[in-house]
């Protein structure tokens, strides 16, 4: 337990620390949705609702809004635990090889994931309802936070197999870029199908759609994010216990 | 306390290791040195576990200490996390050791300084207290004494000597001979070999 305790205090100790990531946030967040709401037309659209089937009404600055929010919280989670887990690296092989327990480590890992993604989400749920009083505050804060989760897994996946900062900065956001531009209903109006939903920030764009316009919560998008979470973060998992076993 | 036999390692076609032969007892410091890509850090790491060989046999007497090359540290965390986190992982009911070190290597004031603020020979000197900490009866240091200033090399020596007289065995990788006059023994890494043993002082 204590080792468990102290591994995730220090690594969230470092995850503030990132300067960086924390301008990002503080900035990128407020200044994204801002934007979206001041620049954006407020004209009302229809658009296809996947997970639930059904066509619903939204005005075009709290979709972007959405998308914005989604989008920023994406790439920020992301690379924050890219560069984490990047920097780390070699330390945690030293740690694990002086004895300290790998389950700890890991353990350490996922707790700093779900703080940080909560703290994002709250932040930027925060925001989208300063400027929107939406019809369900919460499933907003969970589509955010689902999103963080399954970049901030991807981060600790591509930590695994790209060399370095920029690399992983540049995938990261392009990744990103690409996921919302399709998820975007203003810019994509056909129904999804298969390929749409498989892509990782599928689940988190319908929930934020659901929660904005809708008073219902589409189950099928949380499994959705979870699985691509859980997938990202158990091959990176496995693969730092293949690494860090003693020869 | 330290004995290996036959280690062979190959880098894809690459034949770095053919066949090292080493033994280290306790009280001995031994020295290998070689020339740069010789193999050296290669057979540190597979002494220390860290990489797997094609073949042969490593074992080891009791606990190990290893201190690689280049400092293996988490920028953002202070001496003090660092101490915090190898307490846990080598199980010590105290930092005595580790403070009598840092007292030895002078440095600490910069206990609660974050490493990445820290200058070359001091996170050097970090690295090195991470792998002695825990009072280790086998020492693997991989040139430790990089980025040390003169008055720090001849301490870190006196720490070296006192491992020996304490009955630890102690191996320093180097790529320079010019602290032969120190060691008990001197091997040569060449050809993926260890040449035989060259007493250098009397034990």
């Amino acid at each position: 337990m204590t080792s468990y305790g102290v591994a995730a205090r220090f690594t969230l100790f470092v995850l503030a620390r990132n300067r960086l990531a924390m301008v990002f946030l503080a900035v990128l967040i407020p200044v994204g949705v801002a934007l979206a709401y001041n620049v954006v037309s407020h004209d009302v659209l229809p658009f296809h609702h996947g997970s639930t089937g059904s066509v619903i009404l939204g005005g075009g600055e709290k979709i972007t809004m959405i998308s914005c929010a989604l989008n920023a919280s994406c790439q920020l989670i992301g690379f924050a635990m890219f560069s984490s887990a990047k920097h780390a690296e070699d330390f945690d092989l030293r740690l694990t090889a002086a004895g300290y327990s790998r389950t700890a480590i890991l353990l350490s890992k996922l707790t700093s994931l779900t703080a940080f993604a909560a703290l994002v989400a709250a932040y930027a749920a925060g925001w989208m309802r300063w400027f929107w009083p939406m019809e369900q505050p919460l499933s907003m804060w969970v589509a955010v936070f689902l999103a963080g989760l399954v970049y901030g897994a991807m981060g600790l996946f591509l930590a695994l197999f790209l060399p370095g900062q920029l690399e992983g900065m540049f995938t990261i956001i392009t990744i990103a870029i690409t996921d919302l531009l399709l998820q975007n209903p203003l810019i994509n109006k056909s129904s999804g199908g298969g390929l749409m939903e498989a892509l990782p920030a599928y689940g988190a764009m319908q929930l934020g759609l659901g929660a904005g316009f809708t008073s219902s919560v589409p189950g099928s998008a949380v499994v959705s994010s979870l699985l691509w979470t859980v997938l990202f973060a158990a091959t990176a998992f496995v693969a730092f216990i293949r690494r860090t076993r003693v020869a | 306390m330290l004995a290996v036999a036959g280690v062979r390692k190959s880098y894809r076609k690459r034949e770095v290791l053919r066949g090292v032969d080493l033994d280290v007892g306790g009280g001995q410091l031994v020295g290998v040195v070689g020339e740069n890509g010789a193999g050296k850090t290669t057979l540190l790491r597979i002494l220390c576990g860290q990489l797997r060989s094609d073949a042969g046999t490593v074992e080891v007497s009791g606990r190990l200490g290893y201190c690689p090359q280049k400092p293996v540290l988490n920028n953002d965390l202070t001496v003090d996390q660092h101490l915090r986190y190898f307490q846990i992982a080598y199980r010590l009911p105290e930092l005595r050791r580790a403070d009598e070190l840092i007292e030895r290597l002078g440095f600490g004031e910069y206990r609660g300084t974050a490493v990445k603020e820290l200058s070359g020979g001091t996170r050097q000197k970090v690295n090195l207290v991470l792998a002695l900490m825990h009072d280790p009866a086998v020492v693997l240091l991989d040139e430790p004494y990089q980025g040390f200033d003169w008055e720090t090399y001849l301490r870190f020596w006196e720490i070296a000597a006192g491992l020996r007289a304490a009955g630890r065995a102690v191996l320093v990788i180097s790529h320079l001979a010019y602290d032969s006059v120190r060691l008990d023994t001197l091997h040569r890494l060449r050809d993926g070999v260890l040449d035989h043993a060259v007493a250098v002082s009397p034990a």
